[in-house]
């Protein structure tokens, strides 16, 4: 059932149709928070951390943006919040144990495919060191897909700001690779 | 278009945003070397799609929201030992109301102070009588409230920051007629009305009330007045902001 469809029922979001929201959202939540900590427990907890603060704000939410943008403004808070609070060397530590060992394969040659896992290894890496607001914008617009106009709501800023910390972003990223270039 | 294209607007052009969409894609099929540099990008962002995110299993969502209502669950019950708290309090809210009033009585039966010092203490206990009315309501109407609702834990917030800058208007003017006891009776309420009116944490709109450490920080501080009859060191310095 759609959030509109929800909506009319009743004027805010009862506690059957957030359990709803909460299923149907948490693998793409996840995958913003795993984005944003760069570690699978971690971005759990931040999911977790989200559902609840979703839960309690379920009544404030009216209908005029979509689930997703809510869940996500909320998840980018949250994700932001854990960030701040994390010590830099834990970071540093699960990003090396949460990369998964399987890449893509891109059906080249072996030496190519291992190069090719260096470089997804350390742009990975580089992720984790933008700053939390550009890292946010490029998952929003990069991975998750949300047009300038939801970034900016989500992290209440104006679009062009959330234009320039995307540039931001993959300049740094782009530029981090080429330094990492032997 | 001139001159060659920038990073900036190669990157915006990629993901759809640029602000002369036509224009971009016009220069790029006319200039080999901005087609070679955004060919490059393009590159790099297909590698930025090869950054592994792990698989949930499909009854994540599932687990998600299981985990999320136990976790509401185990919530609910730190809560209602808050609230207990509070009846606690609003107890010793009581217990302080009567006590000042039982000052005025005493004030009145047998003073011997200059009479207008007489009629500043007593406008003063008056008036912090009221205040500790008003808490004590607050701390009942708190102590009933099962705190799912935000705009209740706003209100409740916004009732215990007034009160906060009321207690603090009273300690100057307890300070001023140096009446110690108010002063003391102030600043232990003090610390609690802050706690309420601290719940909060702003982040892009974001509120949380109260949080975990907040409400154990008060359930220990409890603990230790209960211990040593007293809720904090009054030498002790403190820094409180509201």
């Amino acid at each position: 059932m759609g959030t509109e469809a929800l909506l009319t029922r009743s004027n805010h979001l009862t506690e059957e149709d957030f359990a709803g929201i909460a299923e149907s959202h948490a693998h793409e939540l996840f995958r913003l928070a795993f984005r944003m900590v760069g570690s699978e427990h971690d971005a759990e907890e931040v999911v977790q951390e989200t559902l609840l603060r979703a839960f309690r704000k379920r009544k404030q939410f009216d209908g005029r943006s979509k689930v997703s943008t809510w869940l996500y403004r909320i998840a980018s808070n949250c994700a932001i919040d854990f960030l701040r609070t994390r010590k830099r060397d834990r970071l540093a530590d699960r990003d090396q144990e949460n990369t998964p060992d399987q890449v893509p394969s891109l059906g080249r040659s072996q030496e190519l495919l291992v190069h090719q896992k260096e470089l997804v290894t350390r742009l990975g890496k580089l992720m984790q060191e933008l700053t939390p607001k550009d890292r946010l914008a490029l998952v929003l617009r990069h991975y998750q897909d949300c047009s300038i106009e939801e970034i900016s709501r989500i992290m209440n800023i104006k679009p062009n700001a959330a234009k320039q910390a995307i540039f931001r972003a993959v300049h740094k990223l782009r530029k981090g690779m080429t330094q990492g270039t032997p | 278009m001139t001159r060659h294209l920038s990073e900036e607007e190669l990157i915006l052009h990629f993901y759809g945003t640029s602000d002369d969409r036509e224009t971009t894609e016009r220069h790029l099929a006319l200039c080999p070397q901005c087609r070679q540099v955004y060919s490059e990008q393009e590159k790099f962002m297909d590698l930025l799609n090869q950054v592994p995110v792990p698989e949930k299993p499909a009854d994540y969502g599932q687990r998600a929201r299981q985990r999320l209502f136990a976790e509401l669950e185990a919530q609910a019950k730190p809560r209602a030992r808050f609230s207990h708290f509070l009846w606690v309090w609003a107890g010793a809210a009581t217990l302080m109301l009567a006590f000042v009033l039982g000052r005025l009585v005493e004030r009145e039966s047998i003073h011997t102070e200059p009479r207008s010092r007489l009629v500043s203490g007593r406008v003063l206990d008056d008036a912090v009588a009221r205040h500790l009315e008003s808490t004590q309501r607050m701390l009942v109407d708190l102590a009933n409230t099962t705190h799912t609702d935000p705009e209740e834990q706003a209100f409740h917030q916004n009732w215990a920051r007034q009160l906060v800058i009321d207690n603090r208007f009273f300690r100057l003017a307890a300070m001023e007629s140096e009446s110690r006891d108010v002063i003391r009776l102030l600043d232990e309420l003090e610390l609690v009305l802050l706690e309420l009116a601290h719940g909060s944490h702003v982040e892009f709109e974001i509120e949380e009330y109260p949080t975990q450490e907040q409400v154990s920080e008060l359930i220990l501080r409890i603990r230790i007045m209960k211990r040593t009859g007293k809720l904090s060191d009054p030498d002790q310095p403190r820094l409180v902001h509201i």
